[in-house]
C-alpha cells in the first residue's frame, strides 16, 4: 500500500521510504469464560463429580488451533514457586505426514480443563499459557512430544530493571552486593533474595509476587473426601539445612578531614612580670614575627589568625639604678612592625584519616535457636568510599590555609580551638554513607530471608482430583490420613491423561514450623546501626613555646605541638555491633500418629 | 508489512493474537487484570496514526460486537495505578508514535470485571488499534 507522500504533514518521514509504508490495525481478540462461581474458587471441580461420574476434558492450542483431538496420553502441567511453568505433551500425526519439528519451537500453547458433561466444554479455567519449547520427535512413533514453558525467565528479563523494582515492592538492592550491571533476570532475583514472597506467572500468564507466609484463611481446603487414598506425605527438612543465626562482618571504609585547633598565647613580658622599658634596660631581645611564622611552620601547623604585641609607638624612657632615667627608646615604625613583644595565634593541622568501620550484624530467630540450637550461616560484605587521594586532600587543605590559593578545598574541617574537629570527605553516591547503609540493610534482608526460607523447607504434600484453581499463589489446608497442615502451595502438578480418565492434582506445600504456631517472633525494622560520627573529639594538649630571648642569647624561637591524640588514632578503626530479629510466619502443622 | 501488534511480555518474545481471562457467573470474580504490550519487531520503523501522522494518537480501542460481555466491562490504562480511574469501555491513548524496538513497546493494562452474566465463552469483545501507518526511520 502506498501513500500520497505530499500529504504528510511533517517532512521527517518523507522519504522514499514512507512511500512504502504499511497501515495495517493491531488486534487483540477478547476471550472471557465465564464459570460458576464455586468453580472459579476451587470449591467444586470438573474432575470430581460427587456422587455422580466426572466427565472433564483437557482443551490445548497450539499457535491458536485446537489440537485436543491428537493428544496421545497424558498432558502434565507443573507449577513451582518462583520457576518456569511448563507443560509436557504429546500430539498425535497422521503417518506419512511430513514435519519441521524445529519450527515448532516457540509457538504458542494454551491449555484449559473444562467440564464436558455437556459434551462441549464449559466451565473452561486455563492451567498453562506459554510456548513450545523443545519439540521431540521419534521417527516412525506417529507423535511428537512438546515440552512447553510459560517463558518466565524471559518475560522478566524484558521488563527491564526499573520495572523489576516496581514489581518487587519491598525488596532492597544495593550495588556493593549486587551487580548494578546484571540483567533484569539477575536483577529480579537478587531482588527476590531481600523478599519473603514469590515471583512467577498465572496459568493466563500474567505476572504475580505471592508472600511466602500462607494467608489466614486458606483459600482451598481439602479433607479426607476430596485427598486420594494414601496420598498423603510428610517430608521434614534436615536440621542441617536450617539457618537461625546469620552473622554479618561488613567492613566500610571511607575518609574523614580532621583539623586540630591549637591556641598559643606567647607574652615574654608578663611570663617576666615586667615591663617594656625594664626589658629594654635589661637588654632582652625583641621577637622576630617572621621567626615566630616560620617556627609555626616548621613544625608542620597552619596559621589560621594570629594577633601580635606590637612595639610601642610613641618615645620611652628607660629607667636607670636609683631610678634616675638611662635613656630613652625611640619607635621606629618600618623596622618595629618586624618585630613584636609576644602574640596569639590560632594554629592548625590539618590531615584525612581513613576510618575502617567494622559491623558486626548478627541477624537471627531466637525461637528457632531455642526449639533446635543455634545453626549459622555467615555473610560478608564490603564497600570502600571513593575519595580523592588523601596525600593530594592534605596538600589542597595546606595550600588553602597558608592562602597560596583560594580554590576550597573539597572538605575542611572547621577549626575548633582546643580540640579535634573532622568533617565526612564527600564521596562518591554509590559509597557514601548512604550507600554503606544501603548495603547493610540489603545484607540484613538476604539474612532474614535466608532464614525465613530454610524453616518452611517442610513439606506436606497430597493428591487431589484435579483442580485447576489449585496454584502456587494460593494457600491450601489438608486436613486427612492424621495430618493437619496449611501452608503455601510450592508446587503442584496437573496430570491429565484422557486415556486412563485420571485426572490428579499433585499438591506440594511449604511448611513452616519450628515453634509452633501463636510463638510470638518478633521482628526488628530493618535500618542500618549508625556509624561514626564526625565531629569535635579529643581535648588537646597545650603547645610549648621556648625562645631564646634574653640578653645574650641567641633569639631561636621553637613551637612543638603534642603529637595526635593516641585516642585521636584508634578512631582510624571502629567495630561496631547490632542485631536484629528475623521473623517466621509459622503455618499449621500437626500430625497424628 | 505492518508490524505493529500486540505482546504478551514487554520482551516482546510472545506475540499474542487473544487474551483469555475468566470471571465468575454471579459477578463476584474479582476483576480480572493482565498487561500486554503494543509494539513492533520491525526494526527501523515507527509507527503513526494513519488518520494524521505524528498528530493524532494511535489509540487502542474495546471493540464489541453481538452479545456477550459489554465494552463497559473492561478498562484500559497506561498503569496499573491507572485502571482503577480508567473510563469503562473507554479507548486509550498510546502515544502519536511508537517506534519499535523492545524498548519503546506500550504496556497496556486492562481490566475485565464482568457483571453476572451467563456462564460460557464469550469471544465478542476484542482490543483494536486505530490504523497505523508503519513508516521507516
Amino acid at each position: 500500500m502506498t501513500f500520497p507522500v505530499g500529504a504528510l504533514p511533517f517532512g521527517d518521514i518523507e522519504t522514499a521510504a514512507s512511500a512504502a509504508a504499511a497501515v495495517g490495525v493491531a488486534t487483540l481478540a477478547l476471550r472471557v469464560s465465564v464459570v460458576p462461581a464455586a468453580v472459579l474458587d476451587g470449591s467444586s471441580s470438573v474432575a470430581d463429580g460427587g456422587a455422580a461420574a466426572a466427565v472433564w476434558g483437557v482443551l490445548v492450542e497450539v499457535d491458536g488451533a485446537a489440537v485436543t483431538d491428537d493428544i496421545v496420553g497424558a498432558v502434565v502441567v507443573e507449577a513451582e514457586e518462583s520457576a518456569a511453568r511448563v507443560a509436557d505433551f504429546s500430539l498425535h500425526v497422521d503417518p506419512g505426514t511430513v514435519v519441521s519439528p524445529a519450527a515448532w519451537s516457540g509457538r504458542s500453547v494454551r491449555i484449559w480443563m473444562a467440564d464436558m458433561r455437556s459434551g462441549s466444554p464449559t466451565s473452561a479455567l486455563p492451567i498453562f499459557s506459554g510456548i513450545v519449547d523443545l519439540p521431540t520427535v521419534r521417527p516412525g512413533t506417529g507423535t511428537i512430544a512438546l515440552r512447553c514453558t510459560d517463558n518466565r525467565q524471559a518475560v522478566i528479563d524484558g521488563l527491564g530493571r526499573d520495572a523489576v523494582a516496581g514489581l518487587l515492592p519491598g525488596s532492597r538492592f544495593s550495588a556493593a552486593v549486587f551487580d548494578a550491571g546484571a540483567s533484569a533476570l539477575a536483577h529480579a532475583n537478587d531482588r527476590l533474595s531481600t523478599l519473603p514472597a514469590a515471583l512467577d506467572l498465572s496459568p493466563a500468564g500474567a505476572l504475580r509476587l505471592t508472600p511466602w507466609a500462607a494467608k489466614e484463611t486458606p483459600d482451598l481446603v481439602f479433607d479426607a473426601d476430596l485427598v486420594l487414598d494414601e496420598s498423603v506425605g510428610v517430608d521434614l527438612a534436615e536440621r542441617g539445612g536450617l539457618t537461625n543465626l546469620v552473622s554479618i562482618d561488613f567492613g566500610y571504609r571511607f575518609p574523614r578531614i580532621k583539623a586540630e585547633g591549637y591556641e598559643i598565647s606567647f607574652d615574654p613580658l608578663a611570663a617576666a612580670m615586667t615591663s617594656f622599658v625594664y626589658w629594654v634596660r635589661d637588654g632582652n631581645l625583641f621577637l622576630q614575627r617572621a621567626a615566630v611564622l616560620a617556627a609555626i611552620e616548621k613544625a608542620g601547623g597552619n596559621v589560621v589568625a594570629i594577633e601580635w604585641i606590637e612595639l610601642p609607638d610613641t618615645p620611652q624612657v628607660i629607667p636607670g639604678t636609683g631610678g634616675a632615667p638611662a635613656g630613652a627608646w625611640l619607635p621606629n615604625p618600618p623596622v618595629d612592625a618586624l618585630y613584636c613583644l609576644g602574640f596569639q595565634a590560632v594554629v592548625s593541622f590539618d590531615y584525612a584519616q581513613t576510618t575502617d568501620e567494622e559491623h558486626v550484624i548478627s541477624v537471627s530467630n531466637a525461637a528457632s535457636i531455642a526449639a533446635v540450637g543455634l545453626v549459622r550461616q555467615t555473610m560478608r560484605g564490603a564497600l570502600e568510599g571513593v575519595y580523592d587521594d588523601a596525600v593530594a586532600v592534605e596538600q589542597n587543605v595546606l595550600l588553602y590555609r597558608k592562602q597560596v590559593t583560594t580554590i576550597p578545598p573539597k572538605n575542611l574541617a572547621p577549626v575548633v580551638v582546643g580540640l579535634t574537629n573532622s568533617v565526612n570527605g564527600t564521596l562518591t553516591a554509590d559509597t557514601d554513607r548512604t550507600a554503606a547503609n544501603a548495603a547493610m540493610e540489603t545484607l540484613v534482608a538476604i539474612a532474614a530471608t535466608r532464614i525465613f526460607a530454610s524453616h518452611r523447607q517442610h513439606t506436606v504434600t497430597a493428591s487431589v482430583p484435579a483442580n485447576p484453581v489449585i496454584d502456587v499463589d494460593k494457600t491450601v489446608m489438608i486436613d486427612a490420613e492424621g495430618v493437619l497442615a496449611k501452608g503455601k502451595v510450592r508446587r503442584v502438578v496437573h496430570r491429565l491423561d484422557a486415556d486412563s480418565g485420571a485426572a490428579v492434582s499433585e499438591i506440594e506445600l511449604a511448611i513452616c514450623s519450628v515453634a509452633g504456631v501463636g510463638i510470638s517472633h518478633p521482628e526488628d525494622a530493618i535500618v542500618a546501626p549508625a556509624g561514626t560520627s564526625a565531629g569535635t573529639t579529643n581535648t588537646l594538649a597545650a603547645p610549648t613555646v621556648v625562645w631564646n630571648g634574653l640578653g645574650g642569647e641567641d633569639g631561636v624561637i621553637t613551637i612543638t605541638f603534642p603529637g595526635v591524640e593516641a585516642a585521636e588514632r584508634a578512631k582510624a578503626s571502629a567495630v561496631i555491633e547490632s542485631a536484629f530479629a528475623a521473623p517466621l510466619v509459622e503455618d499449621v502443622f500437626e500430625v497424628t500418629l | 508489512m505492518n508490524g505493529l501488534r500486540f505482546y504478551r511480555d514487554a520482551g516482546m518474545t510472545l506475540p499474542m493474537d487473544r487474551l483469555d481471562v475468566v470471571q465468575s457467573d454471579d459477578g463476584g470474580a474479582p476483576p480480572a487484570d493482565q498487561v500486554v504490550y503494543l509494539g513492533s519487531l520491525n526494526f527501523g520503523k515507527i509507527y503513526y496514526a494513519d488518520s494524521n501522522p505524528n498528530v493524532d494518537a494511535i489509540t487502542v480501542s474495546v471493540a464489541a460486537g453481538g452479545a456477550g460481555i459489554p465494552a463497559s466491562a473492561v478498562r484500559l490504562a497506561l498503569s496499573a495505578a491507572g485502571l482503577a480511574g480508567a473510563t469503562p469501555g473507554a479507548p486509550l491513548g498510546a502515544g502519536v508514535a511508537i517506534t519499535a524496538g523492545v524498548a519503546h513497546a506500550v504496556a497496556v493494562h486492562v481490566r475485565i470485571d464482568a457483571d453476572a452474566v451467563a456462564a460460557g465463552v464469550h469471544e465478542n469483545l476484542s482490543l483494536t488499534t486505530n490504523a497505523t501507518r508503519e513508516v521507516t526511520l
